[in-house]
């Protein structure tokens, strides 16, 4: 019965994993949308920064 | 890795959900910059009862595989009172996704990252507290 239990919960697992995983390489096929996130994310940690600046 | 990062709110976790592929590329660009990110679960849970089963799983896959991303849980009685000063403050019924997603920027003192700035309107005319927004538009 455990044993049973512990199967379903890393079937579960893996096919969220799974499930990510593919939205994830999708998301990728898009390099040049790829590079805009990355600038999206330098914006983002110069939020933090200044924020963490102004303290 | 940097200190610091984001608390993501209902409004992000429910794009994710639904495959917004844009706000993907965000999430793992922070990922793989070592910006931290924070999931309070009752946010999640929020999300989860949104989406249909297939778009759980890609937000479980996402919360599971992110290696900077940590779910917040309300364990113990030192998270449920944070959470109780919060709800306390909120107009009744209280929008618990929205006093965990506070709670949990002020216990980290990291800002709110949201899809939907509008979504936070009504919660922060009731609140006594600046809550520390920062909508992903904003990172254009």
């Amino acid at each position: 019965m455990l044993t049973e239990l512990l199967d379903q919960h890393e079937t579960e697992k893996t096919r969220a994993r799974l499930a990510y995983q593919e939205v994830l390489a999708h998301a990728e096929e898009d390099t040049e949308a790829m590079t805009q996130a990355e600038r999206r994310t330098e914006r983002a940690i110069r939020i933090l920064r200044a924020r963490e600046a102004g303290r | 890795m940097i200190p610091f990062g984001y608390v993501l709110d209902d409004t992000v976790l429910i794009e994710l959900g639904r495959r917004d592929l844009g706000l993907h590329r965000l999430i793992v660009s922070f990922d793989r910059a070592h910006v931290r990110t924070s999931v309070p679960v009752i946010a999640f849970a929020v999300a989860e009862a949104a989406l249909s089963p297939d778009q759980r799983l890609v937000l479980r896959g996402l919360t599971d595989v992110l290696e900077h991303l940590s779910l917040e849980p309300v364990a113990a009685h030192t998270e449920a009172v944070r959470l109780a000063e919060v709800t306390a403050r909120m107009e009744q019924p209280a929008d618990m996704a929205a006093a965990h997603v506070i709670a949990v920027s002020q216990h980290l003192d990291w800002p709110v990252l949201t899809a939907d700035a509008g979504r936070w309107d009504t919660v922060k005319a009731h609140l006594p507290w600046r809550v520390d927004l920062v909508e992903v538009a904003d990172l254009n």
